[in-house]
Protein backbone atom coordinates (compact mmCIF):
# COMPACT_ATOMS: atom_id res chain seq x y z
CA UNK A 1 0.00 0.00 0.00
CA UNK A 2 2.80 2.33 1.03
CA UNK A 3 4.72 1.30 -2.08
CA UNK A 4 1.67 2.20 -4.17
CA UNK A 5 1.43 5.56 -2.40
CA UNK A 6 5.06 6.21 -3.16
CA UNK A 7 4.45 5.22 -6.75
CA UNK A 8 1.70 7.82 -6.90
CA UNK A 9 3.93 10.43 -5.29
CA UNK A 10 6.68 9.56 -7.77
CA UNK A 11 4.32 10.19 -10.66
CA UNK A 12 3.17 13.45 -9.12
CA UNK A 13 6.77 14.53 -8.65
CA UNK A 14 7.54 13.70 -12.29
CA UNK A 15 4.54 15.77 -13.31
CA UNK A 16 5.72 18.65 -11.13
CA UNK A 17 9.16 18.55 -12.75
CA UNK A 18 7.51 18.60 -16.18
CA UNK A 19 5.42 21.62 -15.14
CA UNK A 20 8.55 23.30 -13.85
CA UNK A 21 10.27 22.72 -17.20
CA UNK A 22 7.30 24.34 -18.91
CA UNK A 23 7.15 27.20 -16.37
CA UNK A 24 10.83 28.04 -17.03
CA UNK A 25 11.19 27.87 -20.82
CA UNK A 26 14.45 28.57 -22.66
CA UNK A 27 14.89 32.32 -22.83
CA UNK A 28 16.33 34.82 -25.23
CA UNK A 29 19.27 36.89 -24.06
CA UNK A 30 18.90 40.64 -23.70
CA UNK A 31 20.52 43.01 -26.22
CA UNK A 32 23.33 43.76 -23.78
CA UNK A 33 24.34 40.11 -23.39
CA UNK A 34 27.05 39.99 -26.08
CA UNK A 35 28.57 43.45 -25.40
CA UNK A 36 28.73 42.65 -21.66
CA UNK A 37 30.29 39.27 -22.41
CA UNK A 38 33.02 40.85 -24.54
CA UNK A 39 33.64 43.50 -21.86
CA UNK A 40 34.21 40.72 -19.35
CA UNK A 41 36.47 38.84 -21.75
CA UNK A 42 38.56 41.98 -22.36
CA UNK A 43 38.74 42.73 -18.63
CA UNK A 44 39.92 39.17 -17.89
CA UNK A 45 42.38 39.28 -20.78
CA UNK A 46 44.00 42.53 -19.57
CA UNK A 47 44.08 41.20 -16.00
CA UNK A 48 45.86 38.08 -17.25
CA UNK A 49 48.37 40.04 -19.34
CA UNK A 50 49.09 42.54 -16.53
CA UNK A 51 49.69 39.67 -14.13
CA UNK A 52 52.13 38.17 -16.67
CA UNK A 53 53.85 41.53 -16.94
CA UNK A 54 54.06 41.74 -13.13
CA UNK A 55 55.48 38.23 -12.98
CA UNK A 56 58.13 39.07 -15.58
CA UNK A 57 59.03 42.29 -13.75
CA UNK A 58 59.42 40.36 -10.50
CA UNK A 59 61.57 37.72 -12.18
CA UNK A 60 63.82 40.40 -13.70
CA UNK A 61 64.09 42.26 -10.39
CA UNK A 62 65.08 39.09 -8.55
CA UNK A 63 67.61 38.19 -11.24
CA UNK A 64 69.14 41.69 -11.05
CA UNK A 65 69.40 41.45 -7.25
CA UNK A 66 71.02 38.03 -7.49
CA UNK A 67 73.58 39.29 -10.02
CA UNK A 68 74.32 42.35 -7.83
CA UNK A 69 74.89 40.11 -4.79
CA UNK A 70 77.23 37.83 -6.74
CA UNK A 71 79.21 40.77 -8.11
CA UNK A 72 79.33 42.61 -4.78
CA UNK A 73 80.01 39.67 -2.50
CA UNK A 74 82.14 37.29 -4.55
CA UNK A 75 83.62 38.78 -7.68
CA UNK A 76 84.73 42.24 -6.44
CA UNK A 77 86.83 40.96 -3.47
CA UNK A 78 88.39 38.30 -5.71
CA UNK A 79 89.57 40.75 -8.39
CA UNK A 80 90.47 43.53 -6.01
CA UNK A 81 94.30 44.41 -6.27
CA UNK A 82 96.27 43.51 -3.12
CA UNK A 83 97.58 46.65 -1.33
CA UNK A 84 101.11 47.65 -2.46
CA UNK A 85 102.32 48.20 1.08
CA UNK A 86 101.10 46.39 4.16
CA UNK A 87 103.10 48.59 6.56
CA UNK A 88 103.57 52.33 6.99
CA UNK A 89 106.49 54.27 5.48
CA UNK A 90 108.27 54.48 8.87
CA UNK A 91 107.94 50.72 9.40
CA UNK A 92 109.45 50.07 5.98
CA UNK A 93 112.40 52.39 6.68
CA UNK A 94 113.02 50.74 10.07
CA UNK A 95 112.91 47.30 8.54
CA UNK A 96 115.34 48.32 5.77
CA UNK A 97 117.69 49.94 8.31
CA UNK A 98 117.84 46.86 10.56
CA UNK A 99 118.56 44.69 7.52
CA UNK A 100 121.49 46.97 6.61
CA UNK A 101 122.85 46.71 10.16
CA UNK A 102 122.81 42.92 10.09
CA UNK A 103 124.60 42.96 6.74
CA UNK A 104 127.30 45.36 8.05
CA UNK A 105 128.31 43.10 10.97
CA UNK A 106 131.40 40.97 10.18
CA UNK A 107 130.94 37.23 10.34
CA UNK A 108 131.87 35.68 13.67
CA UNK A 109 132.08 39.09 15.39
CA UNK A 110 130.05 39.41 18.52
CA UNK A 111 129.47 42.29 20.83
CA UNK B 1 24.85 19.46 -32.10
CA UNK B 2 23.58 22.93 -32.90
CA UNK B 3 26.70 23.86 -34.86
CA UNK B 4 29.32 22.38 -37.16
CA UNK B 5 32.52 20.97 -35.66
CA UNK B 6 34.45 23.25 -38.01
CA UNK B 7 33.04 26.33 -36.27
CA UNK B 8 34.23 25.04 -32.90
CA UNK B 9 37.69 24.39 -34.35
CA UNK B 10 37.77 27.96 -35.71
CA UNK B 11 36.71 29.38 -32.33
CA UNK B 12 39.33 27.19 -30.68
CA UNK B 13 41.97 28.70 -32.96
CA UNK B 14 41.07 32.21 -31.81
CA UNK B 15 38.52 33.25 -34.45
CA UNK B 16 36.34 35.72 -32.52
CA UNK B 17 33.61 35.73 -35.16
CA UNK B 18 33.32 31.95 -34.85
CA UNK B 19 33.21 32.25 -31.06
CA UNK B 20 30.34 34.77 -31.38
CA UNK B 21 28.45 32.31 -33.56
CA UNK B 22 28.98 29.51 -31.03
CA UNK B 23 27.64 31.73 -28.23
CA UNK B 24 24.66 32.79 -30.31
CA UNK B 25 23.80 29.18 -31.15
CA UNK B 26 23.90 27.96 -27.55
CA UNK B 27 23.01 30.92 -25.36
CA UNK B 28 19.22 30.40 -25.43
CA UNK B 29 19.54 26.78 -24.33
CA UNK B 30 22.22 27.55 -21.74
CA UNK B 31 20.30 30.49 -20.28
CA UNK B 32 17.21 28.27 -20.00
CA UNK B 33 19.17 25.57 -18.21
CA UNK B 34 20.71 28.12 -15.84
CA UNK B 35 17.29 29.64 -15.11
CA UNK B 36 15.96 26.23 -14.11
CA UNK B 37 19.06 25.39 -12.08
CA UNK B 38 19.38 28.56 -10.05
CA UNK B 39 15.77 29.77 -9.88
CA UNK B 40 16.71 33.47 -9.91
CA UNK B 41 15.77 35.02 -13.27
CA UNK B 42 17.56 38.31 -12.59
CA UNK B 43 20.93 36.54 -12.22
CA UNK B 44 20.60 34.20 -15.20
CA UNK B 45 22.43 36.42 -17.71
CA UNK B 46 25.27 37.05 -15.30
CA UNK B 47 25.81 33.32 -14.75
CA UNK B 48 25.37 32.73 -18.49
CA UNK B 49 28.12 35.23 -19.28
CA UNK B 50 30.33 33.51 -16.74
CA UNK B 51 29.77 30.20 -18.59
CA UNK B 52 30.78 31.67 -21.96
CA UNK B 53 33.67 33.57 -20.39
CA UNK B 54 35.00 30.28 -18.99
CA UNK B 55 34.38 28.70 -22.38
CA UNK B 56 36.43 31.41 -24.12
CA UNK B 57 39.43 30.92 -21.83
CA UNK B 58 39.28 27.13 -21.77
CA UNK B 59 38.43 26.36 -25.38
CA UNK B 60 42.07 25.59 -26.16
CA UNK B 61 41.89 22.69 -23.68
CA UNK B 62 39.01 21.04 -25.53
CA UNK B 63 40.33 17.72 -26.88
CA UNK B 64 37.88 17.25 -29.73
CA UNK B 65 34.96 19.20 -31.14
CA UNK B 66 32.78 16.08 -30.67
CA UNK B 67 32.81 16.48 -26.89
CA UNK B 68 31.92 20.17 -27.05
CA UNK B 69 28.36 19.85 -25.69
CA UNK B 70 29.22 17.83 -22.55
CA UNK B 71 32.09 20.28 -22.05
CA UNK B 72 29.74 23.27 -22.27
CA UNK B 73 27.25 21.58 -19.91
CA UNK B 74 30.07 20.90 -17.49
CA UNK B 75 30.97 24.60 -17.49
CA UNK B 76 27.27 25.43 -16.99
CA UNK B 77 26.93 23.02 -14.08
CA UNK B 78 30.09 24.39 -12.46
CA UNK B 79 29.04 28.04 -12.87
CA UNK B 80 25.56 27.30 -11.48
CA UNK B 81 27.10 25.41 -8.57
CA UNK B 82 29.48 28.30 -7.79
CA UNK B 83 26.55 30.71 -7.92
CA UNK B 84 24.43 28.59 -5.56
CA UNK B 85 27.30 28.26 -3.11
CA UNK B 86 27.85 32.05 -3.14
CA UNK B 87 24.14 32.57 -2.54
CA UNK B 88 24.19 30.12 0.36
CA UNK B 89 27.11 32.01 1.88
CA UNK B 90 25.14 35.24 1.67
CA UNK B 91 22.28 33.54 3.54
CA UNK B 92 19.76 34.55 1.01
CA UNK B 93 16.35 32.97 1.30
CA UNK B 94 15.85 32.35 -2.36
CA UNK B 95 12.65 30.38 -1.86
CA UNK B 96 10.73 32.86 0.24
CA UNK B 97 10.78 36.08 -1.77
CA UNK B 98 9.70 36.74 -5.31
CA UNK B 99 12.52 37.80 -7.58
CA UNK B 100 12.47 41.22 -9.25
CA UNK B 101 11.78 39.77 -12.66
CA UNK B 102 8.96 37.60 -11.38
CA UNK B 103 7.36 40.67 -9.85
CA UNK B 104 7.86 42.60 -13.10
CA UNK B 105 6.41 39.73 -15.11
CA UNK B 106 3.45 39.52 -12.78
CA UNK B 107 2.89 43.28 -13.10
CA UNK B 108 3.24 43.22 -16.84
CA UNK B 109 0.79 40.41 -17.43
CA UNK B 110 -2.56 42.11 -17.59
CA UNK B 111 -5.88 40.34 -17.64
CA UNK B 112 -7.35 37.68 -15.38
CA UNK B 113 -6.59 34.52 -17.38
CA UNK B 114 -3.03 35.51 -18.19
CA UNK B 115 -2.52 36.54 -14.58
CA UNK B 116 -3.89 33.23 -13.35
CA UNK B 117 -1.53 31.33 -15.67
CA UNK B 118 1.46 33.37 -14.49
CA UNK B 119 0.42 32.80 -10.86
CA UNK B 120 0.30 29.06 -11.50
CA UNK B 121 3.77 29.10 -13.05
CA UNK B 122 5.14 31.17 -10.19
CA UNK B 123 3.64 28.70 -7.72
CA UNK B 124 5.22 25.76 -9.57
CA UNK B 125 8.62 27.50 -9.65
CA UNK B 126 8.45 28.31 -5.96
CA UNK B 127 7.35 24.81 -5.05
CA UNK B 128 10.16 23.13 -7.00
CA UNK B 129 12.74 25.57 -5.66
CA UNK B 130 11.50 24.92 -2.13
CA UNK B 131 11.74 21.13 -2.63
CA UNK B 132 15.24 21.43 -4.09
CA UNK B 133 16.24 23.39 -1.01
CA UNK B 134 16.09 20.05 0.86
CA UNK B 135 19.17 18.68 -0.92
CA UNK B 136 22.72 19.93 -1.33
CA UNK B 137 23.71 22.22 -4.22
CA UNK B 138 25.50 19.32 -5.95
CA UNK B 139 22.49 17.01 -5.73
CA UNK B 140 20.10 19.79 -6.67
CA UNK B 141 21.98 20.40 -9.92
CA UNK B 142 22.38 16.70 -10.67
CA UNK B 143 18.68 16.08 -10.11
CA UNK B 144 17.71 19.04 -12.28
CA UNK B 145 19.99 17.90 -15.10
CA UNK B 146 18.37 14.46 -15.04
CA UNK B 147 14.74 15.18 -14.24
CA UNK B 148 14.16 18.58 -15.81
CA UNK B 149 16.83 18.92 -18.50
CA UNK B 150 16.23 15.29 -19.46
CA UNK B 151 19.88 14.28 -19.80
CA UNK B 152 20.62 10.56 -19.91
CA UNK B 153 22.92 8.80 -17.46
CA UNK B 154 25.47 8.42 -20.26
CA UNK B 155 25.43 12.18 -20.86
CA UNK B 156 25.68 12.87 -17.13
CA UNK B 157 28.61 10.48 -16.95
CA UNK B 158 30.41 12.54 -19.60
CA UNK B 159 29.65 15.80 -17.78
CA UNK B 160 30.50 14.68 -14.26
CA UNK B 161 33.24 12.21 -15.21
CA UNK B 162 31.84 9.84 -12.59
CA UNK B 163 30.73 6.26 -13.33
CA UNK B 164 27.09 5.51 -13.99
CA UNK B 165 26.51 3.48 -10.82
CA UNK B 166 27.77 6.24 -8.54
CA UNK B 167 25.48 8.67 -10.35
CA UNK B 168 22.50 6.33 -10.01
CA UNK B 169 23.03 6.01 -6.25
CA UNK B 170 23.40 9.75 -5.84
CA UNK B 171 20.34 10.48 -7.97
CA UNK B 172 18.26 7.91 -6.11
CA UNK B 173 19.14 9.36 -2.70
CA UNK B 174 18.52 12.94 -3.83
CA UNK B 175 15.20 12.00 -5.38
CA UNK B 176 14.11 10.14 -2.25
CA UNK B 177 14.87 13.20 -0.15
CA UNK B 178 12.92 15.46 -2.47
CA UNK B 179 10.08 12.92 -2.64
CA UNK B 180 9.86 12.81 1.15
CA UNK B 181 9.63 16.61 1.28
CA UNK B 182 7.05 16.53 -1.51
CA UNK B 183 4.88 14.01 0.35
CA UNK B 184 5.16 16.16 3.45
CA UNK B 185 3.85 19.16 1.50
CA UNK B 186 1.08 17.22 -0.23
Amino acid sequence: MERMDQGGANEKLDALFAQYREACPDREASASFMPRLWERIEARRSAVSSSWFRLWAEVWLLATLAVAIVIGGVLIPRFENPPAYQASYVDVLTAADSANEVAALPIGETE
Amino acid sequence: MLIEFELIEKAKNGDEGAFNQVVQAYRKRILGTIARLIGKPEDVEDVGQEVFLRLYFSLDQLRAAEVFEPWLYRLTVNAAYDYLRRQKRRHEHRMSDLSEQQVMMADASAGGKQQAEEDRRTKVREMVQSLLGKVSEEDRILLMMKEVEGLSLKELEQIYKVNENALKVRLFRARQRVLKAFEGQD
